[in-house]
């Protein structure tokens, strides 16, 4: 994100301290991908709109308390929705479910220069199922939502360096169970 | 059973179908109504301290009077006891 991007966001979030109305542009910027994000950590579309609905509602309500803390405005967004869903499965008490998009997944092999097949796919959710939670969130943020570790690690409320640690043993594992060359950053 | 559920979806939610549930309307009508719901419960609390510090004055008030007609008492009491042999 540029930093005429986020100046411009800053703007609009002094409009929105005076004027709620002015908070729906980010809301449209915005709700595409906090929808993807939660769907893909509920697979429910009904609760994933309550959710994300929920969590823009929260931002707007706090929006006056809202500090610029090196990171865009959306990684804010993220980690509202993030307590929320957070929320709802301490409520619920049930499994968390992550549900990935078949189409990523292959964009990932082909950055890997792996050959994408059912089996490779069948080993990898069973791989991912026995992923600790906080692995499994810092890989969804990493590799399907493109954040840098500095926004994980403000998303997540965990440090930079704990952040990077995380994804390195979770790839590191990957890489000795698949003999995947999935790289740090994902890009090859 | 692993400690997450893993599911694998074939097809990203269209964007089509995400805007369906788009409606920055009632958002703004959730918020309106907090914010009235908090002025309504910011006057309720200001009310409570009103009574209450009104209460405490009355009662204040009230306990003085009461100790009052005693203190004046004692004091007359007070002037007799050396007094006796003023003649």
């Amino acid at each position: 994100m540029s930093e005429a991007e986020i100046l411009q966001e800053y703007s609009i979030l002094d409009r929105a301290k005076r004027n709620p109305q002015a908070f729906g542009e980010l809301y449209e910027k915005y709700f595409d991908r906090i929808f993807n994000f939660v769907y893909r950590q509920t697979d429910d579309e009904d609760l994933t709109a309550d959710l994300t609905s929920q969590a823009f509602f929260i931002a707007l309500k706090n929006v006056d308390r809202y500090q610029f803390r090196g990171v865009p405005f959306s990684a804010w967004l993220y980690k509202i929705a993030s307590n929320e869903i957070n929320k709802h499965y301490r409520k619920q008490k049930q499994t968390k479910v992550f549900s990935i998009e078949e189409g990523r997944i292959r964009e990932l092999m082909d950055l890997a220069d792996e050959e994408y097949n059912e089996e490779i796919i069948h080993r990898l959710m069973n791989y991912l199922k026995e992923l600790p939670t906080e692995m499994l969130q810092v890989l969804e943020l990493r590799f399907f939502e493109d954040k840098d570790f500095k926004e994980i690690a403000f998303i997540l409320d965990i440090t930079e360096s704990g952040a990077k640690m995380r994804t390195y043993r979770a790839l590191d594992r990957l890489r000795k169970n698949f003999n995947l060359r999935i790289k740090y950053d994902g890009k090859e | 059973m692993g400690r997450n559920e893993i599911r694998l979806r074939r097809q990203r939610m269209s964007s089509g179908r995400i805007a369906q549930h788009r409606n920055y309307g009632d958002i703004m009508a959730r918020h309106e109504r907090d914010i009235k719901l908090k002025r309504i419960s910011r006057a309720f609390i200001y009310f409570l301290i009103i009574a209450a510090l009104i209460l405490i004055f009355l009662f204040v008030r009230r306990w003085e009077r009461n100790t009052e007609p005693k203190a004046k008492q004692s004091t007359a009491l007070v002037q007799r006891v050396p007094g006796t042999s003023t003649r």
